[in-house]
C-alpha cells in the first residue's frame, strides 16, 4: 500500500511540474524578441568536431554546450556580445560579435593547450554547468587523460576509469564489468557511436572492448536518464569516437605486455571528409607454452578493429559511418581425454550511420541507422561426442531525434527510435556423423520495439527544470509453442535543479525505465552469456528511481562537492534460482531463472579538486542493494552479489612537468557478499556443504593502491611530428592479496577442510610506449 | 559437458595464487539429520543410512545415528527397517524388498541427535515408471594412449526413449556387482534424456567404465580390469524430476571451488526429509538392467550398429 501511494503521489509531482514548467515558458517567450547565435567547436589541429564545449557570454548571462556533432545554439537579445568557449583540454577562445542585426553564426577553432596537462579525468562538463543543470549522476570522461592513470597490464582502458566513480563497482576483480548502484551488468546501456554493445569485455573480462585511441568522448548517466534513452534500467555509457583528423594524416602505435596497437587517421578530401581506422591484438598466447601446468594448445587471444569516416557535408550536414569488430577466442587440446583443438568464442560486430542535420540554429535533427551483432560460440572436438554450441543477438535499430531551441533557456528534444531483435539463446548440434550429441535448440525469438519520446529543458532563474516522457512497445514475436507477447511502457521523467547562491545548488530527480531484454551471466568474460527475451514468462523489468542531491562549490570552483541520495525500485529482476544448471544447455533456458523484486539505496560523495598542477577526485559510496526472489532463499530478501556496501575512491593526478605526470589512485570497498558454508554432511563418499542464507556473510574486504608515471619526449611537447610517450604503471603497488573467491579444499597438515582465499593479481607492473606521429 | 566446463576453470584459475582463509559466519552451530535413502523396484535388501553433519572445517568425520526407529510404509503394509550390528547408521529392510509401481512409500525416522535433541522425521516418495526401454547394450574400449594401458571401456546403448521428459541415473555392474548403493553418485551419472528425447536410440555412448586398481579398492568387484568372459551391464534408474535435481545439486555442490562469474550462486541442496533440520533424500526409483557378455576387452569398435 506504501508503495502503491508512493507512485500516486510521484505521478501527481509530475504532473504539477510539468503544468509549472509550462506556464514558465509561456511567460519567458512572451517577454523575448531573441537572436540566434549558432555554429560549430572544432578542433584547430585535427578539424574534428569538440563535443561538450561550453560556449557562454563574457558576463556568464547566457551559456550552452555543443553536441555530438559539435554544434551549438544560443538564444539572446540582440545586441553586442563577447562569447567565450572553453572546454577541457583546449585554450579558451574568445569572439566578439554584433547580434543587433539577427542571427549570427560563430564557429570556434580550438587550440589543445596547457589545459590539458592540468585537465582533471572526470568533469561535468564546466564547473558551473554542473551546479547549474538538473542532470544529475552524469559523468563525463575526458578520455586524452585516461592515459595518465595506472594501467592494468600496460592497456589504459575507460572502464577502469568509470569504476572509480562513486557509485559504480566492479563485479569482481580485475574484471572492466561494472555494476552501476547495485545494478546487474546486463542493466547498463553501452552505446558505441550509436551501436548498442552486449558484451564489452575482452581478454576474459580483464579488459574492456574499448580501444583508448578511438574513443572521442564518453558520458555515464547513474540515474535520471534524459528521455531519449530507454532500454536499460541502471545506467547508460554513451561512447562517442573520434572523427579522424580531417586537415593532416597522423596516428601513433603503441606497444605493451599485454597487446600492440595502431591508429591511422587524416583526410581523404581536406576539411570535408576524413576517416581513422585503429587496431588491437593481444599476444599473451604466445608465452602459454612456456607454462606448463596450462593445457596443451591453450590460446587466449583476442582483437578489435574500429573504422570511421565523417564527411562534412556543408554547414548544415554531416555524415558519420562508424564500424566495430572484436573477436575473443580460448582453445585449448587434452589428448589424454580425447580433446583436441576445442575452442570459446565470442565476437562483437557494430556498425553505425549517423546524420545529422541543421534546419535552422534552433531546430536540429539526427538519424542514425544501427546494427550490432553478438556471437558465443563453442566449439567442441571431444572423439564421439564432437558438437558446435552458439548463440546469438543481433539488433538492427534506427534513432530519429530532433533539438529545438524554443526560447532563450528552453530546448525541447522529441524524437523515434525502433529496432528488431534477433535472439538465439542456445543452439547445439552435432559436428559429425560420429557425435552421440544430438541437436538441441532453445526457441529462437525475433522482437520488436518501438518507443517515441519528447522532453523539455526549461530554466527560468534560479530553478531548472527537465521533464519528459518515453514511451515505449515491445513484441516478441509468436513462436511454435507461444502466441506473441506485447509489452507498453510509459517512463515518465523529471529532474530539477534550484541555485542557492553562486556556489551551490539542490537538485531532485525521478525516471522510470523499462528493460525488455536481460541476460544471465554465467561465465567470466561473459563468453557463454545469454540474452533472454521478454516473454510470457520473464516480465519486463521496470525501475523507479528517485535522486536527491546537493552541489557546492569551494576555493573559487577549484574544489567541487556533492552528495547525491537514491532510491531504486525494480520489478521483475531476474536472477539464477538455486541448484541452477548450465543454461546453455538447457533446451528451456528460462526455466533456470526467477523473476521477482529488487531495490538499492545509497548515498554517494563526490569532491573533485582541481588545482595548478594537481587534480582529481574522492568519493566516497554507501550502498545497500536487496533481492527478493520467490523460489530464491526461501523467498526472503537477500543482498544483491553486487551490493560493495562502503567504497572509497581516490585520484590523484599531479602534472610535475610537461614531460612527466604521476598518478595515483587507490580504491577500497567492503567485501563482496557471497554464502559461506556452515556445515558439511557425507552422501556416499561426497562431502556436500550446508551453506548459510544466500549472500548471508561477505568477502574480506578489498583495498588496493596504483600508481603511474608518464614521461613525454621533449619532442612532443614541442609538437614535433614524430614523438614518443612511456607509460610505467604498478597494480597493486603494496601487492595486497584481495580475494577474488573463497575456495575449499584438503588441508593436509592439519588434516581437516579448510578454505581458502583466492588471489588473482598480486604487485603488477607492466610498462607501454605509445608512439605518436 | 561438466569437464569442460572443469577445464575452463582450471584455466581460469591457472593464474591464480591461495591464502587459507578463517571462515568467520555468524551460525551457531547446529547439526543436520543426513538421510541416504534410494531405494529402486529391484528386489534388494533396501538400505537407509543415517548420520549427523559436522561443522564444516572439522577434520572428524560425520557420526552415525544409531538406535533410530526407521520404517517404511506403502498404505498397506509398514516395515520396521533393522540397523545393522556391525555398521552403525545403517537400517536394512528385509531382503528380497521391492517396491510396486504406482505405489507412494512413507519413510519415517524417530532418533535422537549427539546435541540430545530428539527428532520425528517424514518423507514419502513414489515408484513411477521406466522412461527407456533398452534393447541392446555394446562396448568400446577407449585406447587413448595407443599401448592398451588405459583402463576406460564405453558402454554404448541401443533402445526407445518413452515420450515427456525423463531423467535419469546410469550406473553399470559387472558380473552382476553393483557398485555400493551409497556410492552411486562416484560411479555413475546422471542426464536429462533431451538428447534422444522420444527417439530410437542406437549406440549412444551413455557410460563409462572405470575399472582399475585404484577404483577396485574402493568400490569392490564392480570396479574390476576387465577381461574376457566377463558380464557388463547398465543400470538405468528413471528419476523423478524433484529427485533428479536433488542428485544434480549434489554433484555440484560437491565441488570444491566458487568462481565468480563461473559458478552459480551456491545453495542447499533441496531435500524431501521434513521434520526440522535434516538434508538428503528418500527416493524410489524404477530400474531397467541390459548386460554384454566381454568377448575381447580390447575391442575399440563396436560390433552392434
Amino acid at each position: 500500500m506504501a508503495r502503491k501511494t508512493g507512485r500516486i503521489l510521484i505521478n501527481k509531482i509530475f504532473v504539477s511540474a510539468v503544468l509549472f514548467a509550462i506556464s514558465l515558458t509561456v511567460r519567458a517567450q512572451g517577454n523575448l524578441r531573441p537572436v540566434t547565435v549558432s555554429g560549430y567547436v572544432h578542433d584547430k589541429s585535427s578539424g574534428e568536431a569538440v563535443i561538450g564545449a561550453t560556449v557562454y557570454v563574457s558576463d556568464k548571462s547566457a551559456g550552452t554546450a555543443s553536441n555530438d556533432f559539435g554544434f551549438y545554439t544560443l538564444t539572446l537579445k540582440p545586441g553586442k556580445y563577447e562569447f567565450v568557449c572553453t572546454v577541457m583540454g583546449y585554450e579558451d577562445a574568445v569572439m566578439s560579435v554584433d547580434c543587433s542585426n539577427g542571427p549570427a553564426k560563430v564557429d570556434f577553432l580550438l587550440a589543445q593547450g596547457r589545459r590539458a596537462l592540468e585537465a582533471a579525468v572526470v568533469y561535468s562538463r564546466s564547473k558551473k554547468d554542473a551546479l547549474v543543470l538538473p542532470q544529475m549522476g552524469l559523468q563525463t570522461v575526458d578520455v586524452t587523460q585516461i592515459k595518465k592513470l595506472p594501467a592494468f597490464l600496460g592497456e589504459s582502458d575507460i572502464i577502469r576509469v568509470i569504476q572509480m566513480m562513486p557509485g559504480v563497482q566492479s563485479p569482481s576483480e580485475g574484471s572492466t564489468g561494472f555494476s552501476v548502484r547495485g545494478g546487474g551488468a546486463d542493466q547498463n546501456l553501452i552505446l558505441l557511436d550509436g551501436a548498442p554493445v552486449y558484451n564489452s569485455g575482452h581478454f576474459l573480462g580483464f579488459l574492456s572492448m574499448f580501444n583508448g585511441d578511438v574513443i572521442k568522448n564518453a558520458q555515464l548517466y547513474k540515474g535520471d536518464f534524459p528521455a531519449k534513452y530507454g532500454g536499460k534500467n541502471s545506467s547508460v555509457l554513451d561512447i562517442a569516437t573520434s572523427d579522424g583528423n580531417k586537415n593532416a594524416f597522423g596516428g601513433n602505435a603503441s606497444v605493451g605486455l599485454l597487446t600492440s596497437k595502431v591508429y591511422v587517421n587524416g583526410p581523404i578530401v581536406p576539411g570535408k571528409l576524413s576517416f581513422f581506422l585503429a587496431g588491437r591484438r593481444s599476444y599473451l598466447d604466445v608465452f602459454f607454452p612456456l607454462i606448463k601446468r596450462l593445457p596443451q594448445g591453450t590460446k587466449l587471444a583476442f582483437y578489435d578493429v574500429n573504422a570511421k569516416l565523417s564527411w562534412s557535408i556543408n554547414d548544415n550536414n554531416r555524415l558519420y559511418f562508424s564500424v566495430f569488430s572484436g573477436r575473443d577466442k580460448l582453445g585449448w587440446s587434452i589428448e589424454d581425454l580425447g580433446l583436441s583443438n576445442s575452442s570459446m568464442a565470442y565476437s562483437n560486430n557494430t556498425q553505425s550511420i549517423k546524420w545529422s542535420h541543421i534546419f535552422s540554429p534552433k531546430l536540429i535533427s539526427s538519424l542514425s541507422l544501427y546494427n550490432s551483432m553478438y556471437m558465443g560460440l563453442f566449439d567442441c572436438n571431444m572423439k564421439d561426442t564432437a558438437f558446435e554450441w552458439r548463440n546469438n543477438l543481433n539488433e538492427t535499430g534506427a534513432r530519429y531525434h530532433y533539438s529545438w531551441q524554443t526560447g532563450p533557456h528552453s530546448t525541447i528534444c522529441f524524437g523515434v527510435d525502433g529496432a528488431y531483435y534477433y535472439l538465439n539463446p542456445s543452439e547445439c548440434h552435432p559436428k559429425d556423423g560420429n557425435s552421440a550429441v544430438v541437436d538441441v535448440v532453445s526457441p529462437q525469438t525475433g522482437a520488436w520495439s518501438a518507443a517515441a519520446f519528447a522532453e523539455h529543458e526549461q530554466k527560468a532563474g534560479r530553478l531548472n527544470l527537465r521533464y519528459g516522457l518515453r514511451f515505449s512497445t515491445y513484441t516478441k514475436e509468436a513462436m511454435a509453442n507461444a502466441g506473441a507477447q506485447t509489452y507498453f511502457g510509459l517512463d515518465p521523467r523529471i529532474s530539477a535543479s534550484l541555485v542557492l547562491d553562486s556556489e551551490s545548488s539542490l537538485k531532485a530527480a525521478y525516471s522510470r525505465t523499462h528493460q525488455y531484454l536481460e541476460k544471465a551471466a554465467i561465465t567470466a568474460g561473459g563468453m557463454l552469456d545469454t540474452w533472454f527475451s521478454a516473454s510470457s514468462v520473464l516480465k519486463p523489468q521496470i525501475s523507479d528511481q528517485v535522486s536527491l542531491g546537493i552541489n557546492r562549490n569551494f576555493m573559487d570552483d577549484a574544489l567541487e562537492c556533492s552528495v547525491e541520495g537514491f532510491y531504486k525500485y525494480n520489478q521483475n529482476t531476474i536472477d539464477l534460482k538455486d541448484n541452477s544448471g548450465l543454461v546453455i544447455i538447457e533446451s528451456d533456458p528460462e526455466s533456470q531463472l526467477r523473476s521477482g523484486l529488487s531495490y538499492a539505496y545509497g548515498v554517494e560523495l563526490m569532491a573533485r579538486y582541481e588545482f595548478s598542477k594537481v587534480n582529481g577526485w574522492l568519493g566516497y559510496t554507501w550502498t545497500r542493494a536487496m533481492f527478493e526472489i520467490e523460489g530464491i532463499n526461501d523467498g526472503l530478501p537477500y543482498r544483491s552479489p553486487m551490493n560493495h556496501e562502503h567504497a572509497v575512491n581516490f585520484v590523484i593526478n599531479w602534472d610535475i612537468s610537461r614531460q612527466v605526470s604521476l598518478s595515483g589512485t587507490w580504491l577500497f570497498y567492503s567485501g563482496a557478499p557471497m554464502t559461506l558454508p556452515v556445515a558439511r554432511f557425507r552422501f556416499g563418499s561426497s562431502y556436500v556443504p550446508i551453506y548459510s542464507s544466500r549472500n548471508e556473510d561477505q568477502m574480506p574486504d578489498y583495498h588496493r593502491a596504483d600508481v603511474s608515471l608518464t614521461l613525454r619526449s621533449k619532442r612532443r611537447v614541442a609538437d614535433e611530428r614524430w614523438s614518443g610517450e612511456w607509460n610505467i604503471s604498478i597494480y597493486n603497488l603494496y601487492s595486497r592479496h584481495n580475494a577474488w573467491t573463497i575456495s575449499y579444499g584438503y588441508n593436509e597438515q592439519k588434516k581437516c577442510l579448510q578454505a581458502y582465499k583466492v588471489y588473482l593479481f598480486p604487485i603488477l607492473p607492466s610498462v607501454s610506449y605509445n608512439l605518436k606521429f | 559437458m561438466k569437464r569442460l566446463y572443469a577445464i575452463l576453470l582450471l584455466l581460469v584459475l591457472v593464474a591464480a595464487c591461495t591464502d587459507p582463509y578463517d571462515l568467520q559466519t555468524n551460525h551457531p552451530d547446529r547439526v543436520y539429520l543426513c538421510v541416504e535413502a534410494p531405494f529402486t523396484s529391484m528386489p534388494l535388501t533396501q538400505t537407509v543410512r543415517l548420520t549427523e553433519s559436522v561443522d564444516y572445517q572439522s577434520n572428524d568425520d560425520v557420526p552415525a545415528v544409531s538406535g533410530a526407529t526407521v520404517k517404511v510404509s506403502d498404505g498397506s503394509g509398514e516395515w520396521t527397517l533393522t540397523e545393522r550390528a556391525e555398521e552403525p547408521g545403517y537400517y536394512d529392510t528385509p531382503a528380497g524388498f521391492a517396491c510396486v509401481s504406482g505405489k507412494t512409500y512413507k519413510l519415517s525416522i524417530d532418533c535422537v541427535l549427539s546435541t540430545g535433541k530428539t527428532g520425528h522425521y517424514e518423507a514419502e516418495s513414489e515408484l513411477g515408471a521406466p522412461g527407456f526401454d533398452i534393447e541392446k547394450i555394446d562396448y568400446k574400449y577407449l585406447d587413448f594412449s595407443g599401448e592398451k594401458k588405459d583402463s576406460t571401456w564405453t558402454l554404448c546403448i541401443w533402445g526407445k526413449d518413452h515420450p515427456e521428459t525423463h531423467y535419469f541415473l546410469i550406473s553399470t555392474a559387472v558380473n552382476g556387482v553393483l557398485a555400493p548403493t551409497t556410492s552411486l553418485l562416484e560411479r555413475s551419472m546422471i542426464m536429462p534424456d533431451t538428447f534422444f528425447n522420444s527417439s530410437v536410440v542406437k549406440g549412444f555412448p551413455i557410460a563409462y567404465l572405470y575399472q582399475n586398481a585404484r577404483q577396485y579398492e574402493k568400490y569392490g568387484p564392480c570396479a574390476k580390469f576387465l577381461e574376457t568372459g566377463d558380464i557388463v551391464s547398465i543400470v538405468l534408474y528413471t528419476l523423478s524430476k524433484d529427485y533428479y535435481d536433488f542428485v544434480f545439486a549434489l554433484s555440484t555442490a560437491s565441488s570444491s571451488i566458487s568462481v565468480p562469474g563461473l559458478s552459480s550462486q551456491p545453495a542447499n541442496i533441496p531435500t524431501n526429509i521434513k521434520g526440522g533440520d535434516a538434508v538428503g533424500y528418500f527416493a524410489i526409483c524404477p530400474v531397467t538392467i541390459s548386460s554384454r557378455v566381454v568377448d575381447d576387452p580390447f575391442r575399440t569398435e563396436l560390433i552392434e550398429k
